[in-house]
């Protein structure tokens, strides 16, 4: 095994979850060496034993007290993402972090103080911002293709309410997360890659937001036909998480976002259904049969075709445009990028991440886009709470409100 | 089977007004024609021979007592003033989208039909589409078990219908100009959705929010086709904004969104629904040539954790679903306008005359979807806030 003192030396915490980033990791050009991973639980970490090099641990505490770790990827269940983010910043360690990065407003206040403190790299891993026609339509929008946005929206939909509940029909994390939170429970792969077309916290900022919510009968419904003797899981009371929220959001140029999140309803899966409007182009990515090969669609002024009159009459296929459009990063390391997971994702993000520290610049989706995309989860709870009221999204480049 | 008396039906407004003077045609369709009227007589010139009487003054309509019903199919802001007047005249109305643009004009509405005890229609043709029908009969035969959720978007480039081909503005481009932010016509969306939901039926709209982008599309419109015309161009000269999101919550807890676009620059998708229920799902997406699609539990395709597969065409399941109706008069309804909406909305309205029952859309649900026009002006001039949306069934406040 060769090692340059150069390379930055990762542990990846949360095996499960974890796994592309390990072969990412491990089939990157990026300056990454894995050197560590870690998981509660045993049986994650077999397939792993007698890889050179790499040390497994259990315990979380192992890794951030081992010297020869420069940086983790927490890979963990959700809720518990920002504390320990802010230990491993605490204990030295640059951060990678899966979504979302933060549950509440104190916790994304509390992970920027702690990045500022340490001035160590946080990056959350947002993978849907990389995907091959979200960074097109990126570089379209920076070369004015778009000309002004006016309005986008995201949304995901999955149902997943087969990972609600373990082998033994308990509530997984997730499962306890329909039981304990009434909210817009993950909403980063659908605002982030919007936020970055619309240079959210460069160029413009989001101002307000509202969530409304469905009810709750899709995880009973499951509930009573796969686990017809756990008669608690029948209630609809037991479930108090929404089936699909819809939340809205003005940014302060006055642009509207538009959030859906749905992950237990009864239908098709489209995590990544996006639309983007500017004054000279939109994009869509629409529900359709072919799923996950839904055709990224695109209208562009003075190109694509019009009626007689003038107005827009037809798409066309994003790919009409790749040759033009194609990001650079896709152009350069389309090969490799289809290798790794996530559609490219967990490739780019790793070599983003390893730049950044390098460089030692901020990377591309920094601590203050994490929280603020992250921060719909606390917001939407609040305006649910209050009758679907807007409550204003903090500035999270400003200071902390005391 | 008694021969019903024939209703003499005028229709106003010879533009707009053409498909339902086609559909008229069709003895079928329950109703004769016997005047058309419009205040341009250019616009009646194609009707001079056909026998009917013309008028350029819905006055000499309304004292006319040969005619029983009308069709009012004018400028929308006009709606609901006309067939208050109509109905006051002893008239059947037969009202094209929306039925009125304040909460005020709602209730004086109401009024009218109690008052005159005539029957009054919304001419929502989207409700009568083929597979906004078929999924009504999947909705009422149990197919999508509870509904939860439901989406209707109507974004339609129309842009150019605001300016004359001199440059003036048309009546469109006026209210484009002086009315909004709003959503200024949420009734191709709502309607079918309302209908599936069983509003004002089994379930009630209880509060929505209405949020809003700039106004960017009609100015960049006019720069590029009336560059002389400076006025259009300024910052605020225009009221509208490109696009509206509306939030609306039921009594029983299901969540519809709205979402009204006709400025901005994008292929049209007027008929753009979702809806969930907690065994079916129905979608009618964007797309180059979108068909509608559904996925059913038990029956469309599941993984092997039996979680949801993939979308099939809706009209895979027309032997079994689809509505009696289109079952029964599918020829007759192709050849009618409006993907046959016209030809069922004619039919319906004359059934419901003659049967003495309210039709299928009557002037609460008229109301009550076209209440969302002075609703979300309300809720975006208070930054999204919620607002209560009125029970017209309740005594009028």
């Amino acid at each position: 095994m060769t090692t340059t003192p150069k390379k930055l030396r990762f542990a990846v915490v949360g095996a499960g979850r974890g796994k592309t980033f390990i072969n990412a990791a491990q089939n990157s050009d990026s300056g990454i060496e894995l050197v560590a991973i870690c998981d509660q639980n045993e049986a994650a970490l077999e397939k792993w034993k007698g890889h050179d090099g790499v040390r497994l641990y259990h315990d979380f505490a192992q890794v951030l007290n081992d010297p020869d770790v420069d940086a983790v990827c927490i890979a963990t269940p959700v809720p518990i993402h920002a504390r320990q983010s802010i230990a491993a910043l605490e204990a030295g360690k640059h951060v990678l972090s899966e979504v979302t990065a933060c549950y509440t407003l104190e916790e994304g206040w509390d992970l920027i103080a702690a990045v500022e403190r340490t001035g160590l790299t946080y990056m959350m891993a947002e993978n849907y911002c990389y995907i091959a026609a979200v960074m097109q339509v990126q570089n379209m929008v920076d070369q004015g293709v778009f000309g002004e946005l006016t309005y986008a929206s995201g949304s995901y939909i999955h149902d997943c309410r087969n990972l609600f509940f373990g082998g033994n029909g308990d509530l997984t994390w997730r499962g306890n997360l329909r039981h304990d939170l009434v909210a817009c429970t993950y909403p980063t792969h659908s605002l982030g890659p919007v936020a970055r077309w619309l240079g959210i916290n460069r160029t413009d900022f989001l101002a307000t937001t509202a969530t409304w919510q469905s009810k709750s009968r899709a995880v009973a419904d499951y509930a009573k036909r796969n686990l017809p003797d756990r008669a608690e899981y029948a209630a609809d009371a037991f479930w108090p998480h929404p089936d699909t929220s819809t939340t809205s959001i003005r940014t302060q140029n006055g642009a509207l976002i538009d959030i859906r999140v749905d992950f237990a309803s009864a239908r098709p899966h489209h995590m990544t259904r996006y639309e983007l409007q500017g004054t000279k182009a939109a994009f869509a990515l629409p529900d359709g049969v072919g799923a996950p090969g839904i055709d990224p669609l695109i209208w562009i002024q003075d190109r694509s075709p019009t009626n007689k009159r003038g107005i827009a009459e037809q798409w066309e296929p994003l790919s009409n445009y790749q040759e033009e459009f194609e990001h650079p990063l896709w152009k350069e390391h389309r090969e490799r990028a289809e290798k790794a997971g996530h559609g490219g994702g967990d490739y780019f993000i790793l070599r983003e991440f390893a730049a950044s520290i390098a460089e030692n610049r901020l990377p591309l989706i920094d601590v203050y886009d994490a929280v603020t995309w992250s921060s719909i989860t606390p917001l939407s709870a609040e305006s649910i709470a209050k009758g679907n009221v807007p409550v204003t999204v903090p500035n999270f480049k400003e200071a902390r409100p005391k | 089977m008694s021969q019903p008396a024939t209703i003499r039906f005028a229709v106003v407004g010879a533009g707009r007004g053409k498909s339902f003077i086609q559909a008229a045609a069709n003895p079928d369709a329950g109703v004769e024609l016997v005047a058309v009227c419009d205040r341009r007589p250019t616009a009646l010139e194609q009707w001079r021979e056909s026998g009917v009487s013309l008028f350029t003054d819905l006055e000499e309509v309304l004292n006319d007592p040969k005619i029983d019903a009308v069709c009012l199919a004018t400028p929308v802001n006009q709606h609901a003033r006309q067939a208050i007047a109509a109905l006051d005249a002893g008239k059947h109305v037969l009202s094209e989208v929306t039925a009125a643009f304040t909460l005020e004009e709602c209730w004086d509405l109401i009024e009218a039909v109690n008052r005159s005890g005539r029957t009054y229609m919304m001419a929502e043709n989207y409700c009568f589409t083929e597979a906004a029908m078929q999924v009504q009969n999947m909705v009422e035969q149990g197919v999508f078990g509870e509904l939860t959720y439901a989406s209707g978007s109507y974004l339609h480039d129309a842009r150019n219908l605001l300016f004359d081909p001199e440059g003036e503005l048309t009546w469109r481009g006026e209210l484009r100009r002086d009315f909004g932010p709003a959503n200024g016509y949420p009734t191709h969306s709502l309607g079918p959705v309302a209908r599936w939901l069983g509003i004002n039926r089994t379930d009630h709209l209880v509060t929505t929010a209405s949020w809003h982008t700039n106004s960017r599309g009609i100015t960049n419109y006019a720069s590029r086709n009336f560059p002389e015309r400076t006025d259009y161009h300024a910052p605020g000269y225009w009221a509208h904004a490109d696009s509206v999101t509306t939030h609306i919550r039921t009594e029983h807890g299901a969540l519809i969104n709205l979402r009204f676009d006709i400025a901005s620059a994008r292929p049209h998708q007027l008929m753009r629904y979702e809806l969930q229920g907690t065994k079916a799902a129905y979608v009618l997406p964007d797309g180059i040539n979108p068909q509608p699609l559904v996925w059913i539990e038990g029956r469309s395709k599941t993984d092997a954790r039996g979680i949801a597969g993939n979308w099939e065409p809706l009209f895979n399941y027309r032997a079994e679903f689809a509505h009696p109706l289109w079952r029964d008069h599918r020829e007759a309804a192709t050849k009618a306008g409006h993907g046959g909406g016209d030809y069922f909305l004619l039919r319906e309205f004359s059934s419901a005359i003659r049967e003495q029952r309210p039709p299928l859309i009557d002037v609460y649900d008229a109301v009550t979807w076209s209440s969302l026009i002075p609703l979300s002006l309300q809720s975006i001039a208070a930054n999204g806030a919620p607002v209560a949306i009125p029970n017209f069934r309740s005594p009028i406040p």
